[in-house]
């Protein structure tokens, strides 16, 4: 199994660094600081697992759009926390995490449990958090699609927070017309409520490094 | 304050000549959820009514089968507010 981490000058990935280099069957390809750094494994690399520390969570989600689709699809990723949160199991889940990792653990510990998420024995949806909640999984790890410019801008007014109204002032648009594009937007990409479109749009920047 | 009062509408009368567009985003779940609907025929006029309805409407579910009668504030040819009450084909 080859692993990649991702971590910034704060987080405290080390000591799970030296654990996966006694882990067998794990080999530890890099250790990314970096956005960039991170991309350029992942696209050189044969890579099947990347482990994040929680200040690179949210911005995995933008690695992962710079990559050529089938090495997307192919590299799991998770989470390494000291206290595995419900907030950020949740937020992992959505994110389209494919699990947590509880650290510190042993060396064997740490690869079985790398070993059940790329068998998907231990998803995250099956945690109870999620099962009542009813989520769909990696809501918020994918791109918007628009159909057209208005769309796009309706979607830009709900990144920065205005109201249906005020988007409709702004836009020269009846507040029925708002409505049925925000309507669309959301039946296009599979989203279920506004909150998520707006997050959607709000986070979906070019990607910019770690530190 | 007056009651609010109601006229029942002409089965001749046509959506479009009331709004511009049939179709209006119903807005629920504390402003989260958005469902869209088409008008097929408003029914009832509404005026005075203290929540501001204009009309009464029945309607019909744009992805999904289902009918509905709605309340709606129409302002300027276009719907302001809605509130749907829908029945299921699977109810």
């Amino acid at each position: 199994m080859n692993v990649l981490l991702c971590e910034t000058a704060h987080s405290q990935l080390q000591n799970v660094a030296g654990l996966l280099n006694d882990a067998p069957g794990v080999n530890v390809v890099a250790i990314a600081r970096t956005g960039r750094e991170a991309l350029k494994v992942l696209n050189s690399e044969p890579v099947d697992l990347s482990i994040h520390s929680e200040d690179t969570v949210d911005l995995s989600r933008l690695i992962r759009h710079e990559l050529r689709d089938e090495v997307a699809e192919s590299v799991s990723r998770v989470v390494a926390t000291e206290t595995p949160t419900t907030p950020l199991i949740v937020k992992a889940h959505q994110l389209g995490f494919d699990g947590i990792l509880t650290v510190p653990q042993t060396a064997a510990e740490l690869a079985a449990e790398l070993k059940a998420v790329l068998t998907r024995r231990n998803p995250l949806s099956e945690h109870p958090v999620i099962k009542t909640l009813d989520l769909s999984p990696g809501a918020l790890d994918r791109r918007l699609r628009y159909a057209n410019q208005t769309e796009i801008g309706i979607a830009d007014l709900m990144g920065i927070g205005l109201a249906d109204q005020d988007i409709a002032t702004a836009m020269q648009l009846s507040l029925q017309s708002v409505r049925n594009h925000i309507e669309s937007l959301l039946h296009a990409n599979s989203l279920s409520n506004r909150t998520q479109l707006a997050v959607l749009r709000a986070i979906d920047w070019s990607i910019p490094d770690f530190a | 304050m007056p009651a609010p009062e109601f006229r029942v509408l002409s089965e001749l009368t046509r959506v479009e000549d009331f709004i511009d567009d049939p179709v209006f985003t119903d807005v629920t779940n504390h402003g989260e959820v958005y469902t869209r609907y088409i008008v097929t025929r408003f029914t009832h006029e509404v005026s005075d009514h203290p929540e501001e309805w204009t009309h009464l409407a029945n309607v019909t579910p744009e992805r999904s089968p289902g009918i509905g009668v709605a309340k709606l504030c129409v302002k300027n040819r276009s719907i302001d507010k809605s509130e749907v009450t829908l029945a299921h084909l699977d109810d």
